[in-house]
């Protein structure tokens, strides 16, 4: 498409066009987030609200069928600062 | 840094990125937070021991290393019984 | 820049502060720098039990680059100028460089200019008056 008609030009715009939306972030150390993207900086610190994290703890020890049990974490905060050092990718809301 | 201005002269806990412990007077500081304490000790956690400390003299710390720097109340510190705690040592910084 | 002017507008509120070796500090927002080093006052780590190493701790400084999370008070956030500052900054980066060179060429015309007519006034009062003295006319 056309980059005048989107408007997207660079990967930032895309963050951009997420702004008071609810987006889907992926941390390092095998965190997720989903939250409504509120603010953000050239680092991909970011601001959100109403976000729901996920940790996935993958247990060594504990092995069924030949693969390891991960077990999964789930926290709610009402207001998050994100340090954009930890963040891997921001993924706009799906249209579906 | 304005931020560690207040600690100059202060007996301080430092936690390094790699969980150690070290308790001194803060000497000095610069811009990256790199730090001089004086008179300092590592204070070493275990699980099923007491708190050993062990005598490290002047050190200058990179700042880079540097997790936390908390004043310490000395009137707490007193209170402490450091052989009667057990404690894992705090975990290292992961994907820092 | 946007982020640090958030921290400084949520200085004296709670904050907690988690960090990358899992530690929840919970305390007052005392200051914040550039780097986002933070300063907490009357401070709570979350399970004391398990980490009692900060037990004689009540205020700390924490590095910036160990943070992972901050979680701020949501009353004191106000999002939608949040959404309006991060487009606008986007966009006055450019903007903004621009200006700052336009200015600051304009500056160094105008005041050379000044400092040569003020020269030649105070030449004119106090006699010869040595430049190098005075610490202007250094072109």
């Amino acid at each position: 498409m056309d980059p005048s008609v989107t408007g997207i030009q660079e990967p930032f715009d895309l963050i951009r066009l997420s702004l008071s939306e609810r987006v889907f972030v992926k941390l390092r150390g095998d965190r997720e987030l989903t939250g409504i993207l509120h603010a953000y900086d050239g680092h991909m610190n970011l601001i959100m609200s109403d976000v729901e994290e996920t940790i996935m703890i993958v247990d060594p020890d504990n092995i069924a069928n030949g693969q390891n049990v991960v077990n999964v974490a789930k926290r709610k905060m009402d207001m998050l600062f994100v340090r954009g050092d930890g963040v891997i990718l921001v993924s706009p809301p799906s249209r579906t | 840094m304005s931020t560690l201005q207040g600690y100059v002269d202060r007996r301080v806990l430092l936690v390094l990125q790699d969980g150690r412990a070290i308790v001194g007077v803060l000497a000095g500081f610069d811009q990256k937070s790199n730090i001089v304490l004086a008179d300092s000790k590592e204070r070493v956690y275990s699980a099923d021991e007491g708190v050993e400390e062990i005598p490290l003299g002047l050190y200058l710390v990179k700042g880079e290393m540097i997790c936390l720097v908390g004043e310490i109340d000395e009137e707490i510190d007193k209170s402490v019984d450091l052989a009667s705690i057990r404690a894992d040592p705090i975990p290292p910084i992961r994907y820092g | 820049m946007l982020i640090f002017s958030v921290f400084k507008t949520l200085t004296d509120q709670q904050v907690t502060v988690e960090l990358k070796n899992d530690l929840s500090i919970t305390g007052v927002l005392k200051s914040v720098d550039q780097f986002l080093n933070i300063r907490l006052d009357n401070i709570k780590v979350a399970d004391e039990n398990r980490h009692p190493h900060m037990m004689a701790v009540k205020n700390c400084f924490i590095r910036g680059s160990v943070v992972r999370y901050v979680q701020l008070p949501p009353e004191h956030v106000d999002t939608q100028l949040l959404e309006d500052a991060t487009r606008r900054e986007q966009k006055t980066v450019d903007v903004d460089l621009s200006l700052y060179f336009f200015i600051a060429r304009m500056y160094i015309i105008f005041t050379s200019r000044q400092m040569i007519y003020l020269h030649k006034q105070l030449s004119n009062l106090y006699g010869q008056v040595d430049a190098s003295e005075v610490g202007f006319l250094d072109e």
